[in-house]
């Protein structure tokens, strides 16, 4: 078991390096592949224009999403959605259009840095491991993240919806207008899955999100577990309650996946080992301090081995660690001295160095 | 002389106005009333047309019921209850962006706290290692 630990360790040391060295490149690389696989999922989808589908349109509009802000994607993936449906018919792309414009003047206005995960959400879908977004998301995103994922389930269903119902939409002549509006009006809006997926998705954000940040040994795996039951059992009591006859089996395969996923973004992101937590006490002139330590797990290319943060530390060190902790006190105080006007902080400051030279003589 | 750690100071305030410090600078130029005000207003301009564009796509789904029925309903009680619903939802939506941008407004204070200390520590650096000017010369300068 050490073994395998050490051996992800260490590619994950292999892979910082990478992405280290190699930023500039990598960060538009991951755009373009990102912005790739979304336009072709929405064009194997609802391609309904037949020359947006075309492989070298797909790959210039990803590459102009490789130069531009991540939180363009979704924009694009926007554009590019409507330009399908209006092939299909203009009520498909003004209803779409009316709830992305809602969507944007009550969301999106807050221009959240989480907005790509809206991309994410249906890609996650379409390769059959939905539920790891909310686990991942938890871990790494704000509680607001919840939102960005709703949002991010409502594009999915509604291109499954046209998806399923592209021929009943095509048989609609072009006399019923109004019946192709609200047939596609209905089968967006009153779509229960839908509902209960982004109320799943927002509850096991808000768990995990709020679990992993407690003061407790193990909190980021308390976190994935418990954000992987509360999931399974939003989505089982939608289930029950609104009859939406979700796949329990596809729930629960994917639940493991998205379980994996999340100890391998815990493993970069929050590895510890909570057998060498070390609690010190010391003061300063206004504060008692309490400090709990957990040393990060690390792995050392050049010895090949894992290292325990402060494990061959010498008393020099661990000396020179508590001189730290004790300046960051000291600058906490800098910050509250901010409140105070000129006048009062130089007093402060002159009785503060009176006090240190006492304290050196 | 290089100083190793007046230039991890100096590349730490570099990297923070050229990111994160940035937009902290344009919050940080409004007092926060302003800054949470102006937000508050957007909201609710923003709140209004979602809510105009939610009620016109309520009114055309139903449209041909509507019309027959336009005639018949009590068109004050149903503009009342119109008018109670989008008081409700346009009060709820400003409270969640007062509190949304409060935080916001907190977080950009606090990041730029820290970076004016470390402005006035990068300062205190810089008067320690200027060096101090002989005692002749400044009783030299003096007399003259």
């Amino acid at each position: 078991m050490e073994q395998y630990r050490d051996k992800l360790l260490e590619i994950r040391e292999y892979i910082k390096i990478f992405i280290g060295k190699y930023e500039s490149y990598v960060k538009p690389a991951g755009k373009f592949i990102l912005a790739f696989i979304t336009f072709k999922l929405i064009s194997g989808s609802v391609g309904y224009a037949s020359r947006l589908g075309n492989v070298a349109i797909i790959l210039i509009i990803s590459l102009l999403a490789s130069f531009l802000p991540i939180n363009f994607i979704p924009v694009l993936a926007a554009v590019y959605v409507l330009l399908n449906l209006y092939a299909l018919s203009l009520e498909s792309a003004g209803v779409v259009a009316v709830i992305l414009l809602v969507l944007f003047l009550i969301y999106y206005r807050f221009t959240p840095k989480d907005a790509i995960l809206t991309v994410l959400t249906p890609v996650l879908y379409v390769f059959k491991i939905p539920y790891a977004m909310p686990l991942v998301a938890g871990l790494v995103a704000p509680p607001t993240a919840m939102f960005s994922t709703g949002c991010g389930v409502i594009m999915y269903y509604i291109l499954k919806f046209f998806k399923d119902n592209k021929e009943a939409i095509q048989a609609m002549t072009d006399g019923e207008i109004l019946d192709r509006f609200k047939f596609v009006l209905a089968g967006i809006l009153f779509n229960k899955e839908m509902y209960v997926a982004a109320l799943a998705f927002a509850i096991t954000i808000a768990v995990v999100s709020i679990v992993r940040k407690l003061d407790v040994d193990h909190a980021w795996t308390i976190a994935i577990i418990s954000g992987t039951l509360v999931d399974i059992l939003v989505i089982l009591l939608g289930d029950l309650k609104l009859g939406t006859y979700i796949s329990v089996g596809t729930l629960l395969l994917s639940s493991v996946v998205g379980v994996i996923a999340a100890y391998i973004t815990k493993l970069f992101l929050f590895n510890l080992d909570y057998s060498r937590t070390e609690k010190v006490q010391f003061e300063d002139d206004e504060y008692y301090y309490y400090v709990k330590a957990v040393p990060k797990n690390l792995f050392d290319i050049k010895t090949g081995r894992r290292v325990v943060a402060g494990e061959s530390d010498g008393p020099q060190k661990k000396r020179q660690r508590a001189k730290t902790a004790e300046d960051m006190g000291r600058s906490r105080r800098y910050e509250e001295d901010d409140d105070m006007s000129g006048l009062e902080r130089a007093a402060a400051e002159k009785a503060r160095r009176s006090r240190t030279q006492g304290r050196n003589n | 002389m290089l100083s190793e750690q007046r230039i991890k100071l100096m590349t730490k305030l570099s990297s923070y106005e050229a990111g994160e410090g940035r937009k902290n600078m344009a919050v940080g130029s409004y007092f926060r009333g302003d800054y949470i005000g102006k937000e508050v207003i957007k909201s609710f301009i923003y709140g209004t047309i979602a809510y105009c564009i939610m009620f016109a796509v309520y009114v055309a789904y139903d449209f041909d019921i509507f019309m027959q029925d336009i005639y018949k309903m009590d068109l004050i009680e149903f503009g009342k209850n119109v008018g109670i619903l989008y008081a409700k939802l346009i009060v709820a939506y400003m409270l969640a962006t007062y509190l949304v941008y409060h935080i916001r407004y907190k977080h950009a204070r606090r990041g730029l706290r820290i970076y004016y200390n470390n402005l006035r520590r990068l300062s205190v650096m810089y008067r320690n290692e200027t060096p101090e000017e002989p005692e002749k010369s400044k009783r030299l300068k003096n007399k003259n």
